[in-house]
């Protein structure tokens, strides 16, 4: 059985991916739902960066497909981690 | 083309003309990704009153649904691109009918970038990664192409000139040129629409 990601650390993942701790430190409170290039500057860098992060913790291939999916309307936090939980359970990633 | 890198000034909402508050209010950007929303059209204004004098103030730096900044307002169209990294601003204008696109990258990102262009699959024709990432998020703006396009893409990027890269893969291939500096990497395309 596979827990769910814990979101905690999908936002210290985040956090670590940007060059500027001070300028990610929003993503540590705000919503799940909340779109996070709303909250902060989520530029593409960070956006690979967060894959490249993701596939080393939790040992999967984030595929171009799932990723549009994550980003489609804006990446939230609980986008991210359906994303990283389907992939995990090896099913499609609801969008 | 004309290209300037400009400090980002403090993000003064009050500074943006009618249209691009609205537009912002639209947008629902919130903290950092407001203030540097905000930053962006400020220097772009800048710019463009230095290029165009008075005929500037009449003119509104707004985005497309991708993000990408337009020009409204002036008789004659004009292209523009915007970046902005570790509080610089790149800002690229030219006369309608081409498509611009500039990218700044921060030496901040440094560290990450060699891991990331490993996961594309980039190697060689550059030594300073920074470049390479502004010039394949160059290539992105210019074929406006999202993040998820590098996913999976035969991404290949081959020296072009002394200080142009030429990159493959998304679409149709992007010549563009780099400079590295101390702090930043610069990387900027120019091409008839």
């Amino acid at each position: 059985m596979i827990e769910p990601v814990d979101i905690a650390d999908l936002r210290a993942l985040i956090i670590t991916a940007a060059p500027d701790p001070a300028l990610a430190r929003p993503v540590a409170g705000c919503g799940p739902d909340d779109p996070l290039d709303s909250v902060i500057p989520f530029s593409s860098v960070i956006v690979l960066g967060v894959v490249v992060a993701v596939e080393d913790r939790y040992r999967m291939r984030v595929t171009r497909q799932m990723l549009a999916g994550a980003l489609e309307g804006g990446a939230t936090l609980n986008r991210l981690a359906a994303m990283i939980d389907a992939a995990r359970a090896d099913t499609p990633a609801a969008p | 083309m004309w290209l300037s890198v400009v400090r980002a000034s403090p993000p003064r909402a009050d500074l943006l003309t009618d249209s691009e508050r609205d537009h912002l209010d639209r947008l629902r950007h919130r903290g950092s990704r407001r203030d540097e929303w905000i930053a962006g059209r400020l220097a772009a204004r800048r710019v463009l009153a230095r290029r165009l004098g008075a005929a500037a103030q009449h003119l509104d730096v707004l985005s497309d649904e991708d993000g990408a900044p337009r020009v409204t307002g002036g008789a004659v169209p004009l292209a523009i691109s915007l970046s902005h990294d570790g509080g610089r601003i790149a800002v690229a204008l030219a006369p309608g009918g081409v498509r611009l696109a500039v990218d700044v990258c921060d030496r901040a990102h440094a560290g990450r970038l060699p891991a990331i262009l490993r996961r594309l699959g980039v190697t060689g024709a550059h030594r300073d990664p920074c470049a390479l990432w502004a010039a394949i998020e160059c290539a992105l703006k210019l074929r406006r192409r999202a993040v998820t396009a590098l996913l999976g893409a035969p991404l290949k990027i081959a020296a072009a000139g002394a200080h142009q890269v030429r990159v493959s893969g998304l679409g149709a291939d992007a010549v563009c040129q780099v400079v590295s500096r101390a702090d930043h990497a610069l990387a900027w395309a120019e091409e008839a629409a």
